[in-house]
């Protein structure tokens, strides 16, 4: 039957809806093979339809399996777009590595042009009034006090605030800082707030 | 050296700079971190919070997170080991001590400036500078010709062995004996109402901290009284103003058996320290004991064996005054005792007795590890809003309880209670059931100190439970613990480890909990029990 | 309604439904599964997908015809129109209220859409109301895939009203994706 490998790769993208998958290469590549397949016979068959015109239908059916395999392709790959979007918003501008080896080439490009685009737009936030540009990717909600109390869920090493101070963050340690500086760590899922 | 002010020295001290705070695990030591923790965040002190179990991880906590920190605050540890020595830091960093454990060093008492304690006790008889330290300059003096110089040299000499003798014996005695001084939640008490920052929360946690040293029977009962005294002044003076608030810690008079609300009368009595070892219920009439106590109060069986919230309310309205009544009558001592209870609107009322439980059930768990236990514990100090934690400790409690009372009872029942010179000892077996309940110091002390009250005699007394990796937890507790529990196995650990030369490490800030490979344990036995003979 | 890039749609119109070719289609034999030589002929009856049924039938003159799948037609329908919310709706059918919207089409009679719409609403019904509680939702029939999403969503919203309703002021949590990622790492990490 026409069009079942695409429905794999479509099903692929359906079942982890909350997270990016590697980049299936493979089953692509085997579609466009198969593209190009029923193209060469339906292109056969329209030169012989000139004679026989009950290959005439032959030739739609095909016609109609390309279209679909184009269709699930690009929403394959429209679907993946959204997914790396979201993840400039949520890991930040450099991704973690194992998350950059789900991504294609081609995928990681649009990643970094995105990324561009994001910051020269942020930068251009508020230069009329003289700010150096608002960073929309951190939290959006006013915080409630100055300064939170985080619990570090995993070994990140040392950090370094804005004062200067150097703080270690080991797992389980609890620690009490300004609001501003732990955003990025809590929302990377390092750092957890306690309320 | 001591800290006359404590806001002026301590608290003005650190305010608008980082602290790291390192905090030991023990019910005072959570309760006076929590309250501490509330006084920095009102005044936005930032901070670094870590827990540590012993004398090493003192140390590699330190060492960690050391950069750039100024002041760093020690919650009971490190007050009775030399820390410039351990610790060796820069010269700039100020430690500020809080420590209930008793005799503090020497060397801390006497620092200029680096180690700074922040409470003085009246009890601890400390020796003068002048008998401990003797300026060595002295004896480098420039020799002088003839017969003169001889003599003096000689005077010298035995002067300077008087001394010696006389600072041997000082330091003889002076380190003979550890004990626990006031509970450290007190002291930030205190420190609180200085600063004028005391509400339920605060009084909570002090509540808390002051009735762990009862109910682990660290402090003699006339300390204890003069310990919570302010506390129970301050709980007055807040209720005195207006009482329309979500909680409020009250004094009240109140059951001393751990849990009861939460379990069935019989279950409570069954496992409470201070009553059920007396019943014997390691022995055939044991049951019949308890029997005939529910009898006599007046509960039916069935009754008593229903959870407590599900019993019939005029009995538990009348449970307090029956037992009291049949107290007398089966030589138990006196069941009620004026306790701190948390009373929140649409709750039940929360003794701090069993908070205390539960808060040693989760930093000692059976499953948990000890990091994550202590956020629990923390959260479960909470005074207002849902406490999860709270109840999670205290089903943990339960088991544990049930752990110590089944592991002691069998302990006696199998006469496994050993005697060994001048001592008597039990030992956990590695397969028992309960040795994960009993791997922590606070369960096993709660063990040793059940077993010594069931076993009767007044003999000191050792307990051994099985840790992972093949060795062993030893602890020993004093005879007549309640009444003088100044404990006089921190030193003799130290020197029968010495003689028996097995690798004991002593690395429990409680210097009468020890670890060491269960296959030297028998020797070490020995050891001791030659030394203390 | 359908959306060129929507991924629903397309697992939508990969279901199959029962069609009746009118012309004779050379080598196509391999769509009938019991037919025995290469070319299709008239009148066979084949169970398409929807994808092929609509574009073959949009041709001019129309190469199939179609007709109702089996839970659409006349039985099926008397039960959906009895009592809709017992009906186990996941084994009925994934995406029963979108292929019903395809199907409805070819039905001349316009009975399919009625149920469709009579459906929806007494479910919709049923859904709304356990969603306020946990314990409810899990005592629901078996959904179908948007019904999923829909009790999801409302689900997520609750949970939003009631915290923000008992709290008032928002902690800062870690961003949905990472902690995904996180979760299934933990689980791969688990299997091996």
């Amino acid at each position: 039957m026409f069009g079942e490998k695409v429905i794999e790769l479509i099903k692929e993208a359906e079942r982890n809806r909350g997270t990016l998958d590697q980049f299936n290469d493979e089953t692509i590549r085997q579609i466009i093979e198969e593209m190009h397949v029923l193209f060469k016979l339906n292109m056969n068959d329209a030169n012989s339809t000139t004679e026989n015109k009950s290959l005439w239908t032959t030739v739609q059916v095909r016609h109609s399996a390309l279209e679909r395999n184009k269709r699930c392709l690009l929403a394959y790959l429209y679907n993946r777009m959204n997914k790396i979007k979201t993840l400039r918003w949520e890991f930040g501008s450099v991704l973690p590595p194992d998350v950059r080896e789900l991504l294609s080439d081609g995928e990681y490009d649009w990643f970094s042009k995105y990324s561009t685009n994001l910051a020269t737009y942020m930068r251009s936030l508020g230069e009329d009034i003289g700010y150096h540009g608002i960073d929309l990717t951190e939290n959006l909600r006013p915080p409630k006090s100055l300064y939170i109390e985080v619990l570090c869920v995993s070994d990140h090493g040392k950090f370094e605030l804005e004062d200067g101070d150097v703080i270690m963050l080991k797992k389980n340690t609890r620690h009490f800082l300004p609001a501003s500086e732990c955003q990025t760590l809590i929302r990377k899922g390092i750092l957890q707030q306690i309320v | 050296m001591f800290i006359e002010d404590i806001r002026n020295d301590f608290y003005n001290v650190v305010l608008g700079n980082r602290v790291l705070l390192l905090v030991h695990y023990d019910v005072d030591a959570i309760c006076a971190c929590k309250i501490l923790q509330d006084l920095f965040k009102c005044d936005n002190i930032s901070y670094t919070l870590v827990p540590v179990g012993g004398i090493s991880e003192l140390k590699s906590a330190y060492d960690e997170n050391n950069e750039e920190i100024k002041y760093v605050v020690l919650v009971n540890c490190g007050g009775t080991i030399d820390l410039v020595d351990i610790l060796q830091p820069e010269e700039d960093v100020v430690f500020f001590v809080l420590d209930s454990h008793k005799p503090t060093d020497i060397c801390n008492v006497y620092s200029d400036g680096q180690v700074r304690l922040i409470y003085k006790d009246d009890e601890e008889n400390i020796p003068n500078f002048d008998d401990i330290f003797r300026d060595e300059e002295e004896e480098e003096e420039e020799e002088q010709e003839g017969r003169e110089a001889l003599e003096a040299v000689i005077e010298r000499r035995r002067t300077r062995k008087a001394w010696e003798e006389r600072r041997h014996t000082l330091m003889f005695n002076y380190t003979q004996f550890s004990y626990y001084g006031k509970p450290s939640s007190c002291v930030v008490l205190e420190l609180a109402v200085r600063v004028s920052r005391v509400d339920a929360g605060v009084l909570w946690g002090a509540a808390v901290g002051g009735s762990a040293q009862a109910a682990l029977a660290v402090r003699p009962p006339a300390r204890r009284l003069l310990d919570m005294e302010p506390l129970q002044r301050h709980v007055a003076a807040a209720s005195r103003g207006d009482d329309q608030r979500y909680a409020q810690v009250v004094v009240d008079k109140d059951l001393n058996l751990p849990l009861y609300r939460w379990w069935s009368v019989e279950s409570a009595l069954r496992h409470a320290p201070l009553i059920a070892p007396l019943l014997k219920l390691h022995t055939a009439s044991g049951n019949a004991r308890v029997r005939q106590l529910l009898a006599d109060m007046g509960f039916p069986l069935q009754q008593a064996r229903q959870a407590y919230r599900s019993m019939d309310v005029e009995l538990r309205r009348s449970l307090l005054s029956s037992l009291e009544g049949v107290a007398p009558r089966h030589q138990l001592p006196p069941p009620a005792h004026t306790a701190l209870l948390l009373r929140r609107a649409h709750a039940p009322p929360v003794p701090a007795l069993d908070a205390v439980y539960a808060i040693m059930a989760l930093i000692e768990h059976e499953s948990i590890p000890r990091e994550e236990g202590f956020q629990l514990a923390l959260a479960s100090l909470q005074v207002c809003g849902e406490n999860d934690s709270l109840k999670q400790g205290i089903a943990a409690a339960k088991k544990s309880l049930e752990a110590v009372a089944r592991m002691s009872q069998s302990t006696l029942a199998s006469r496994g209670l050993m005697l060994a010179g001048p001592f008597n000892y039990f030992i956990v077996q590695e397969g028992a059931t309960e040795s994960l309940s009993l791997r922590g110091p606070l369960w096993l002390g709660e063990a040793a100190r059940w077993a010594a009250r069931a076993g009767g005699s007044r003999r000191p007394l050792l307990a051994s439970s099985p840790l992972s990796d093949g060795r062993c937890l030893l602890l020993g507790i004093p005879p007549r613990f309640d009444q003088e529990p100044r404990n006089l196995f921190g030193a003799a650990f130290e020197q029968a480890a010495a003689k028996s030369g097995a690798s004991v490490s002593l690395d429990y800030v409680d210097t009468s909990v020890v670890s060491l490979p269960i296959a030297q344990r028998a020797q070490f036995l020995d050891a001791l029990t030659a030394l203390l003979a | 309604m359908a959306n060129y890039l929507s991924i629903t749609d397309i697992l939508v119109t990969n279901e199959k439904v029962p069609c009746k070719f009118l012309h004779d289609l050379p080598k196509m034999g391999f769509m009938d599964p019991s037919a025995t030589e290469d070319d299709l002929k008239a009148g066979t009856n084949v169970e398409i997908p929807i994808w092929l049924a609509e574009s073959l039938h949009a041709r001019r003159p129309p190469l199939v015809s179609v007709e109702l799948p089996k839970i659409y037609k006349e039985t099926y329908r008397e039960i959906l129109n009895a009592d809709a919310c017992t009906v186990d709706m996941h084994k009925l059918g994934q995406y029963f209220y979108e292929l019903g919207c395809y199907i409805a089409k070819y039905d001349i009679k316009g009975e399919v859409a009625t149920t469709l719409i009579d459906t929806f609403k007494q479910r919709f019904r049923m859904i709304l109301s356990a969603s306020v509680s946990t314990d409810s939702i899990t005592a629901l029939q078996p959904l179908s895939t948007s019904e999923r999403d829909r009790t999801a969503g409302a689900v997520v919203t609750e949970k939003a009203l009631s915290g923000w309703l008992k709290r008032g002021d928002c902690p800062l949590t870690t961003a949905t994706m990472v902690a995904n990622h996180r979760k299934r790492k933990r689980a791969e990490m688990e299997m091996l």
